[in-house]
């Protein structure tokens, strides 16, 4: 179920309604069952493979947490071998195959694996990470395991962050799940302006950005350095607006029934450096890996040589967590060079001793110069072949012209695009969390930004872009 | 009291989005919106299909009244003929009440959609019996020939003179057209799964959510605003349908375009138009056999071909076919009347013809139905 759909107003409507009128012992029934069929929605099939995960995980914490010895690792690795397996046979499967498949042409054969017309779960990346950061934590000894089944299984299928996150931990979701919620009013107003703040962002600024950018990669004759360059920059904000607000829309969504989820974005093109945007962008993500791999690496308590290639494992996995394609790989990739040459930018010029901080006018370039390394590498992102997007970085920097250059939308709509943007830089610079007061304001506030919504969404979009992770 | 208040909203909301899951609740919530009156239909019954989808206000037009206050009263008198009609929406979606065909009454049985069932009856032999098919241009090229197993069915005569073999009973290797599941079908466990999924996570939920909740004319005139806006000041429209080149009337797309097998202006093979004649025969052959007197095929040209004729080449296909000299069925050329009328014939928001194109096709069948000698 897409959140910016009218099936979806209406099921949240129900579902909150009644979670504030059921009696306590109904609740989690109640938002399990909505759960089920928010994600059976998508393809009702693919439900029996969440409860697989969920039972081999659910069992795996108990086993975990009464076992003793090394038998607490095997019970680990069992729920880890689960997990990732399922994860790999959806997403990974036909993709190592086509590699090998190609590897092979070159010795005049093929692959022996047939390929599989296999459709990806939607969510499977979120909702697999989010149960293995369960055993984790239980293995580790941070958090009792769950006893109770149903309580478990909502955690992993929560239907706000089920399908793209944010990816929550045990220790700030479980208590929460077990609580009852009663109406609180200066929570429900928040939830109510971050999910109308959400659709705002996903179906008036993302959706109609998109739609320069789908036009440009569809029709690389029309397009010059120039269009090129304002299709990058769009396809930067039409990226952030749709994750961050689908994850608005979650967040907001669970706040009003008092669930608190873990922040997922915080203005990340205000980024100065690399390592500041990933502690911005996708923050329980970016927390995930470092918490789970990075940090199980030797974090940056190694020598320096071993510290550039946990990051590189760390930031080449992100890439492929993104997608089965050499794209993301590649994308992970430049991250991870970005991320080395930080450090070794430091580590020569000992930039963490300096104490005194920069001019505003270099913390813009700085902002400016993070924003453009990052724009760059989104183009790795939203190409669908490494040579597409190694054509739009060379058409970007030859600066070339073309006679036939367009955009896909009108001038009005460009300038209306351009006035969206620099609306929401204003909006992440100045009004982080829109808080109103007074009850007036507020919900005048809320109306016209409902209003806004439908007369200027776009809504002939299908997904949100991350769906496909 | 808030928590019960809570709880009674919940339950209503829930009733109207399982009712919104349920295509046969939807028919039935449809029609009997649209015996309510003006003020309940839904804005395709009160304004077309196609303004529907673009809400432009220049292409609002009272279709639903148009339709509704068709007063045709032919001129002949008797009623010694039974027509049988195999039609589509241009016959069944209010336009055809019943006492305007000339000698005749009508019995609709629908071909295509979920309304398709089939009839049994009993011929009365004492009058002239005529099956008439009628068709869109645009389905012409998909549905006769794929769906040609399926009309010979559609209407099945109990007291036909003998046995009649149909192709689905003779040739059981060539494909049948799928028939749409009927209520009284026996269902296999597999029929009764997909139709429970079906009701469940029904993909037309946010269609009929929408004309529950908004498809109401106090909410038109905001589309209408949305529309607007996205028109002048962005310059585009919702892609469900293109406006014509004279800017008179909505056109359905794929009528249109140049390759599809709906347009008005896309190429044909000679296969093609054999295997439309050859299907339109066999039909004629069995349906002679089940006892009729007559069979009728009469396609209707799409709004594009007519409106459209002045600016783009007709790929002429209901010429062809209607010229083809192996074609045994008797047919009625609208084209001809239709692309020499002075009169708008069609919708300007809706892909169905108006009133004023239903009486030219009332006047050219009926003068027709009037040259039938009488059965002795």
């Amino acid at each position: 179920m897409l959140f910016n759909s009218l099936q979806f107003l209406v099921f949240f409507v129900i579902v909150t309604l009644l979670y504030f009128s059921l009696p306590k012992r109904f609740v989690v029934s109640l938002l399990l069952f909505a759960s089920i069929y928010f994600y059976m929605v998508f393809k009702p099939e693919y439900i029996l493979i969440l409860f697989f995960t969920i039972i081999i995980d659910y069992i795996a914490g108990i086993l975990l947490e009464d076992a003793k010895g090394h038998k607490r690792k095997v019970y680990l690795i069992m729920s880890l071998v689960a997990n990732i397996g399922v994860l790999a046979f959806f997403k990974y499967f036909n993709f190592i195959n086509q590699n090998i498949d190609d590897l092979l042409s070159n010795f005049h054969s093929q692959t022996p694996f047939p390929f599989l017309k296999i459709l990806l779960p939607i969510g499977l990346s979120f909702h697999t990470f989010q149960a293995m950061s369960y055993t984790i934590e239980v293995y580790r000894g941070n958090h009792k395991a769950e006893r109770n089944f149903m309580v478990y299984s909502l955690y992993v299928m929560f239907y706000p962050q089920l399908v793209a996150g944010p990816i929550e931990r045990p220790q700030n979701i479980l208590y929460q799940l077990h609580a009852k919620h009663n109406f609180d009013y200066e929570k429900f107003r928040v939830g109510l302006m971050m999910m109308a703040v959400g659709f705002f962002k996903k179906v008036v600024i993302a959706d109609r950005l998109s739609m320069v950018v789908d036009y440009a990669y569809a029709h690389p004759a029309t397009q010059s350095s120039f269009t090129y360059l304002v299709t990058s920059v769009f396809y930067s904000f039409q990226i952030y607006c749709d994750f961050s607000g689908y994850t608005d829309i979650a967040i907001g969504s669970a706040l009003v029934m008092g669930i608190d989820l873990m922040e997922n974005f915080r203005s990340p093109y205000f980024s100065k450096t690399i390592p500041e945007f990933w502690s911005r962008w996708h923050i329980s993500l970016s927390t995930w890996f470092r918490d789970y791999v990075y940090i199980s690496l030797g974090g940056n308590r190694v020598s320096k040589l071993r510290l550039c290639l946990n990051i590189f494992i760390v930031f080449l996995l992100s890439g492929l967590w993104h997608g089965a394609n050499w794209t993301f790989i590649v994308w992970g990739c430049i991250h991870a060079l970005y991320m080395i040459l930080t450090n070794l930018f430091n580590w020569v010029f000992k930039k963490d001793k300096v104490k005194s901080k920069p001019s505003a006018a270099v913390q813009l370039l700085q902002m400016v110069f993070t924003f453009f390394l990052v724009t760059m590498a989104w183009v790795f992102f939203r190409a669908p072949s490494i040579k597409q997007a190694v054509g739009v970085l060379k058409a970007i920097f030859s600066f070339h012209g073309n006679p036939n250059a367009a955009f896909g939308l009108n001038n009005a709509e460009m300038l209306f695009s351009v006035g969206l943007i620099v609306l929401l830089i204003l909006k992440d610079r100045f009004y982080p969390k829109i808080e109103i007061k007074h009850n007036v304001k507020y919900y005048t506030v809320l109306i016209t930004i409902a209003l806004f919504c439908y007369l200027f969404g776009v809504f002939n979009v299908a997904q949100f872009i991350y769906f496909q992770f | 009291m808030k928590k019960k208040i809570s709880f009674v909203i919940a339950a209503v909301l829930l009733i109207v989005y399982a009712i919104s899951s349920v295509d046969a609740a939807m028919r039935v919530i449809h029609q009997a919106r649209y015996k309510l009156g003006r003020a309940f239909w839904s804005e395709k019954d009160r304004y077309g299909d196609l303004y529907t989808f673009t809400h432009l206000h220049r292409f609002q037009s009272e279709v639903g009244t148009d339709r509704k206050n068709i007063n045709y009263k032919p001129a002949c008198k008797g009623k010694d003929i039974n027509i049988y009609a195999i039609c589509d929406s241009y016959f069944k979606d209010h336009f055809v009440k019943g006492d305007e065909f000339c000698r005749a009454n009508i019995t609709l049985v629908h071909f295509g959609d979920r309304d398709d069932h089939p009839i049994d009856i009993d011929l009365d032999t004492t009058k002239i019996n005529i099956i008439v098919i009628e068709k869109t241009e645009r389905h012409l090229r998909n549905s006769i020939f794929t769906g040609q197993a399926h009309l010979e069915s559609l209407v099945n005569v109990k007291n036909a003179p003998l046995p009649v073999a149909t192709t689905a009973s003779v040739n059981t290797t060539k494909p049948v057209a799928a028939a749409p599941a009927s209520a009284n079908s026996g269902s296999s466990q597999n029929g009764i799964l997909s139709r429970g999924l079906r009701a469940i996570f029904n993909p037309n939920l946010n269609s009929n959510l929408e004309f529950n909740l908004f498809d109401y004319p106090v909410f038109t005139r905001i589309k209408e605003l949305k529309a607007s806006i996205n028109e002048k000041w962005f310059g585009r429209a919702d892609n469900g349908a293109v406006v014509s080149t004279d800017g008179s009337h909505l056109l359905w797309p794929p009528t249109v375009n140049g390759t599809s097998s709906e347009s008005s202006f896309a190429h044909y093979s000679a296969a093609q138009v054999d295997s439309i004649v050859n299907a339109l025969n066999t039909l004629n052959t069995i349906y002679k056999k089940k006892g009729f007197d007559y069979v009728y095929f009469i396609p209707i040209p799409n709004p594009s071909t007519i409106i459209e004729a002045k600016y783009h080449p007709y790929n002429n296909l209901i010429p062809v076919i209607l010229n083809n000299k192996n074609l045994q069925v008797k047919t009625l050329d609208l084209y001809t009347p239709f692309l020499k009328s002075t009169v708008d014939l069609y919708a300007i928001g809706d892909t169905h013809w108006n009133s004023a194109g239903y009486y030219s096709f009332l006047n050219t069948f009926n003068a027709e139905l009037e040259k039938l000698p009488a059965k002795r």
